[in-house]
């Protein structure tokens, strides 16, 4: 049943708004980490998001005469990105990981930025839960036809 | 009547190709939704409601002209009703609108708003279906419940 097919479509998206959140939480977490595996302080991440499935090219139909489908199969995070701008600076001599003039470094992560990006994806996320409550709401009165 | 033409008449074909088309539109909506925030994305819809319409006056317009007979899959249609049961959902990329600075052009309330509309054309399909199989069960139990 296609219903199945628009709910794997929805779902793509929710899997992507997870860890598009999960991303988030990490920046906020480490918005004052000065420490890091790699060395330096925490960089900021972001994910990368692409189409799933077949790609339709401008003005084309996206549909296949013969088959008589619809080739969209959502969306996937197709790496997490590292946001290389500038870290800010901060003048606190006292602070172990001062450099030689008292400045540290601190993760180029604004606050601000997380927060708002942290609302766009849960109401992105919410209007995928509203397109599979959709499906199923179709899919229940589907099977109800000629009762 | 014949039994095939109880099972298979032309408001049944219809429906069938409408409840399709309302699937693959709640397909479009949901890759749509999925794809709110993809850098460049454009949104995909569906034709069908045209189509329809643009083949049901054609069938009115050919119903009192001459249609010519086709002895050869080579030779011209001359008035030739489309059959109903033909007429398929095409999708169309909208990629001549920009939304936003990254290109993508998802309007996501004009994407709810169909989402929901959608959602309610089906539910209509789906009792005119059932009202359809409740005139058969009418005619098959001869009047009584």
């Amino acid at each position: 049943m296609d219903f199945m097919k628009s709910m794997a479509i929805s779902g793509s998206a929710l899997t992507a708004g997870r860890l598009r959140l999960d991303v988030i939480a990490n920046n906020i977490a480490n918005a004052n980490t000065t420490r890091t595996a790699q060395g330096g302080p925490y960089r900021r991440q972001t994910v990368v998001l692409a189409p799933r499935g077949e790609q339709v090219q401008w003005m084309f139909p996206g549909m296949d005469p013969q088959s008589g489908e619809f080739k969209g199969r959502g969306v996937r995070v197709v790496g997490i990105a590292q946001d290389n701008s500038p870290f800010k600076r901060m003048y606190n001599p006292g602070h172990p990981d001062a450099d030689a003039n008292g400045y540290v470094s601190l993760p180029n992560v604004n606050t601000v930025t997380e927060m708002v990006d942290l609302m766009a994806a849960t109401r992105a996320y919410e209007a995928n839960v509203a397109a599979i409550g959709a499906a199923r709401q179709m899919a229940q009165r589907a099977l109800e036809m000629g009762k | 009547m014949n039994i095939d033409r109880l099972l298979s008449d032309p408001a049944m074909a219809v429906l069938r190709q409408a409840l399709k088309a309302s699937e693959t539109t709640h397909e479009t909506i949901a890759h749509n939704i999925a794809n709110v925030d993809t850098p460049g994305f454009k949104t995909s819809e569906v034709i069908f409601k045209d189509k329809l319409s643009s083949a049901l006056n054609q069938i009115q317009s050919s119903s009192n002209s001459l249609e010519g007979a086709r002895t050869n899959p080579s030779h011209f249609a001359i008035n030739e009703s489309p059959s109903l049961g033909d007429i398929k959902p095409s999708v169309v990329v909208r990629a001549e609108t920009s939304l936003r600075a990254d290109g993508n052009n998802v309007d996501i309330d004009s994407e709810m708003t169909k989402l929901s509309q959608n959602t309610i054309l089906f539910q209509a399909l789906t009792q005119l279906v059932s009202a359809k199989m409740g005139q058969l069960r009418t005619a098959i139990s001869e009047g009584r419940r």
